[in-house]
């Protein structure tokens, strides 16, 4: 087992870090809280659907369907077990990632155990998987109702083509009612190894304690390498530059993406700074755009994102705008207006201030300090480093991204228009 | 130990909530409004008039930069309502002094920020910029309208007007686009000014500083004058007599049931704890009846939710199924309610609803903004208890409480919003 330890003066955080010899990563980040928080996240997500070493193939909805199972185990539902030791569980699964965790104000240690036990044990039955599946033919209906959420699906079709990264993560209603607990059992042991696996637990812990119990945990557990899961299909370059569909909303619902990705080329949390960073002067509310645009009435609402997971890499501008496409126009002129003039210093020193104020914010909250540490863990970095690298992008590194990337070809948007205007 | 606010001037109090965790510290300001249907269309619209500028920082760029330059603070404006009431609240949040690179007061320049809003407002000639409301006019008539973007959040708008004509929890945003529309700059302004002049307020702090520091940054920048303090008139509410059934259609895959019941006991404060209890066994705890049995168990939908309304005495719930199964549903959902008014909880959902409420209240201290949010929520109830002695009241509950609270439920209302399209496949159902 290899253990490190790291401080960080600027944020006032420490962690220790544990990597047991199968592979399994311990996260341990001490906080004065009453209500601790823990959390497992595995390098498989929904829309990882290949196996690089095997070929074989789980379609999209699968791996969900899995985080909706894994609560069952031999000891009964864990999510029963979580509350009659006081704690709140829950799981989420991510285009790349699934993550289970829990809450609690006691009972932390034998929370945890119910949390690793049930990632490496859990039990599936005939029964079981089919009742789950009306709930979650009814989780896909939810989403299909949602405008904003049909809107972002068809902008990762625009970019990434009809691949599992662009598809609905639940899968389909007639996918969901093929699936079997044989299927199951058969991913799980594919995705769910511990070199694919990360703990994080952040509060009032015992550090020793945690460490000797993720070890007993983890004893019995088989050693070796999980598969390699990846979206296949991604389209080399965006499929499309526009959608626009007619929905039930008031006013159009629109999502604008630009794909930044580039064949071969994995991303670095610097190059991840830089574009947080970017689309806050282009389009955060203390940017002229914002104003301008607003003050125009060519948005009633917007928001801009970045992420990135497996081979992909983007950023959005989602919102309602009576007017998406003339907005999508006057955000592309801004990008060329800022990739020829640059940033002023001191916009980009004032926007570096404000999203180091975010981050210490963050990381108030064990939730976000652990959910931010198993995201950052899988795309090999370290969520600690983040403020120290955003303090360190270069004006001038930021200006050359956005010459390079922030191309016009590589700006999508997709559009839902009220139906009323079809007619 | 209970706690208790001081009172600064007549109709003034402010609530100091020492604590060393996070990082971060939190300052509430509060008024308090009647409600009706110009107040609250007035209310809404100025929240958002507000955040557009301040005399020093004109437009929403300069306010922004301010906030981003100072560590990224916060100020929020909102409004919530209570009965017959509108609290309209301003929260602040900002980084703790100790985080500053070079040593700036990031405190007092975020509590003058704070008091910019409230004291000094963005006015022209006595009126708020004319070009700012009509902007901010259009922005809320367009959310207005944008209700029925959200199937879950329609139905209940609908079974809301359905269920309660005439009565205050019936006063909703969403008729009140035409007032909207009627409201003028200067109307606004003087609206505005009379609330900071008159609407009782209370200002709570949760952080690092000592009280004394902060009642000297309280005095220096929000210094309020004295004012009356009326109650206000209880709620009248229709009896329930037969159970009334609705159905509309709608442009949705998922067809949404809502159920509306009444309550009887008086929730502020005496059935409070006991009335929390309830709804955690009902529908909140990780193994409440709804989840077990009406998702888990029968695998009728994905959510099936309560959503109670204490000062109003009125409970929803409501869950996204397919329409053949609405009957289905409604008998399950009633079940749930019936088992526990017949005293049908066993040991483990009664503890798992006490240890679920201990949980949620000790959490509560872990940071700054959870607790000014919770003080603030005891002195609008005038109930000066701190978490701790929440735990402890709940620790010390019995199982009739809960059960006393369900046998006086009753169902007035059932509506429907049937989805008749197939999002997924374009097509119509």
């Amino acid at each position: 087992m290899q253990i490190t330890r790291k401080s960080f003066e600027s944020t006032d955080e420490k962690y220790t870090r544990v990597v047991f010899d199968n592979g399994f990563t311990c996260y341990i980040i001490p906080k004065d809280v009453n209500s601790p928080y823990a959390a497992i996240g595995v390098d498989f997500g929904a829309s990882d659907t290949l196996c690089k070493e095997t070929g074989e193939e789980f379609p999209v909805g699968t791996a969900h369907f899995l985080e909706h199972k894994m609560f069952q185990t031999k000891n009964g539902d864990a999510f029963a077990l979580f509350a009659d030791r006081g704690a709140a569980s829950n799981a989420y699964t991510a285009s790349d990632k699934t993550v289970y965790n829990f809450s609690c104000t006691d009972n932390l240690y034998e929370n945890l155990d119910i949390l690793l036990d049930m990632v490496f044990n859990a039990h599936f039955t005939k029964k079981s998987v089919e009742k789950e599946k009306g709930i979650i033919a009814q989780e896909i209906k939810m989403y299909a109702d949602n405008p904003r959420w049909r809107c972002y699906r068809s902008l990762l079709e625009l970019m990434y083509g009809k691949s599992p990264v662009s598809s609905d993560p639940c899968g389909t209603v007639d996918y969901i009612y093929s699936v079997t607990p044989e299927l199951l059992n058969r991913c799980r042991k594919a995705a769910y190894s511990p070199d694919k696996m990360v703990l994080c637990v952040c509060g009032n812990v015992d550090e020793q304690k945690i460490i000797e119990l993720t070890q007993k945990a983890i004893s019995g557990v088989r050693s070796g390498k999980g598969g390699t899961f990846y979206p296949p299909n991604i389209s080399r370059k965006p499929a499309g530059s526009r959608n626009a569909v007619y929905g039930d909303v008031s006013s159009p619902v629109f999502n604008m993406g630009i794909r930044l990705d580039t064949p071969g080329h994995i991303v670095s949390a610097y190059e991840f700074a830089a574009v947080e960073i970017i689309m806050n002067l282009l389009y955060g509310k203390s940017s002229d755009l914002y104003s301008e645009l607003y003050v125009k009435g060519l948005f009633e609402t917007i928001g801009d994102d970045c992420q990135t997971s497996r081979n992909t890499f983007f950023a959005t501008v989602s919102g309602v705008s009576a007017y998406p496409d003339a907005f999508r126009a006057s955000a592309c002129e801004k990008i060329l207006e800022y990739a020829e003039k640059g940033f002023s210093q001191e916009d980009f020193d004032r926007t570096k201030k404000a999203i180091y104020g975010d981050l210490v914010f963050s990381c108030e909250s064990p939730e976000s300090v652990c959910d931010s540490v198993i995201s950052f863990h899988m795309e090999g970095d370290d969520f600690f480093e983040y403020p120290a690298t955003v303090a360190s992008v270069k004006k001038e590194d930021a200006e050359m991204l956005l010459k390079n990337r922030f191309l016009r070809e590589n700006i999508c948007i997709s559009i839902i228009f009220p139906k009323e205007e079809e007619k | 130990m209970s706690f208790s606010p001081v009172c600064l001037s007549e109709g003034v109090r402010y609530t100091h909530v020492e604590t060393n965790r996070g990082k971060t510290d939190s300052l509430c300001v509060s008024f308090r409004v009647p409600l009706d249907p110009v107040s609250l269309a007035a209310v809404t619209l100025i929240s958002k008039i507000l955040i557009r500028g301040t005399m020093s920082f004109p437009d929403t760029v300069s306010i922004c930069r301010e906030c981003e330059d100072n560590y990224g603070c916060s100020v929020d404006i909102a409004h919530d309502r209570r009965g017959r009431e509108i609290s309209l609240t301003f929260m602040l949040s900002y980084l703790r002094n100790s985080f500053a690179f070079s040593g700036e007061d990031i405190a007092e320049r975020a509590v003058k920020l704070l008091s910019e809003f409230i004291f000094s407002p963005y006015l022209i000639d006595g009126a708020f910029n004319a070009e700012y409301t009509e902007r901010e006019k259009t922005a809320l008539c367009a959310l207005i309208s944008s209700i029925k973007n959200s199937k879950p959040s329609y139905a209940l708008y609908r079974a809301n007007a359905l269920m309660c004509p005439g009565e205050p929890i019936a006063v909703s945003l969403y008729d009140s686009a035409d007032t909207v529309r009627s409201l003028t700059p200067e109307y606004l302004a003087s609206f505005f000014a009379d609330v900071v002049k008159t609407a009782p307020v209370d200002i709570v702090y949760a952080g690092n500083a000592d009280v004394n520091r902060m009642l000297e940054l309280v005095n220096e920048h929000l210094k309020f004058s004295p004012r009356a303090v009326c109650k206000p008139s209880p709620v009248r509410r229709r009896t329930p007599g037969q159970v009334r059934t609705f159905v509309e259609e709608a442009s949705a895959s998922q067809s949404t049931l809502v159920m509306g019941f009444r309550l009887g006991g008086d929730f502020n404060r005496k059935d409070f704890n006991d009335l929390v209890l309830f709804e955690t066994v009902l529908s909140l705890s990780p193994v409440s009846k709804l989840f077990t049995n009406v998702r888990e168990k029968l695998s009728l939908c994905y959510y099936c939710s309560s959503n109670i309304d204490r000062h109003n005495k009125i409970m929803y719930i409501n869950a996204g199924i397919d329409y053949a199964n609405s009957k289905k549903a409604q008998k399950a959902i009633l079940k749930q309610i019936k088992d526990i008014s017949d005293g049908m909880i066993s040991a483990e959902e009664f503890d798992n609803a006490i240890s679920f409420n201990v949980i949620a209240n000790k959490a509560i201290c872990d940071d700054a903004s959870s607790l000014s949010q919770f003080y603030l929520s005891q002195v609008l109830r005038g109930v000066y208890l701190t978490p701790e002695d929440e735990c402890d009241l709940f620790k010390k509950k019995g199982v009739k409480g809960l059960i006393r609270v369900a046998k006086r439920i009753s169902l007035d209302t059932v509506y429907i919003l049937k989805g008749n399209f197939d999002a997924n496949n374009q097509k119509e159902l």
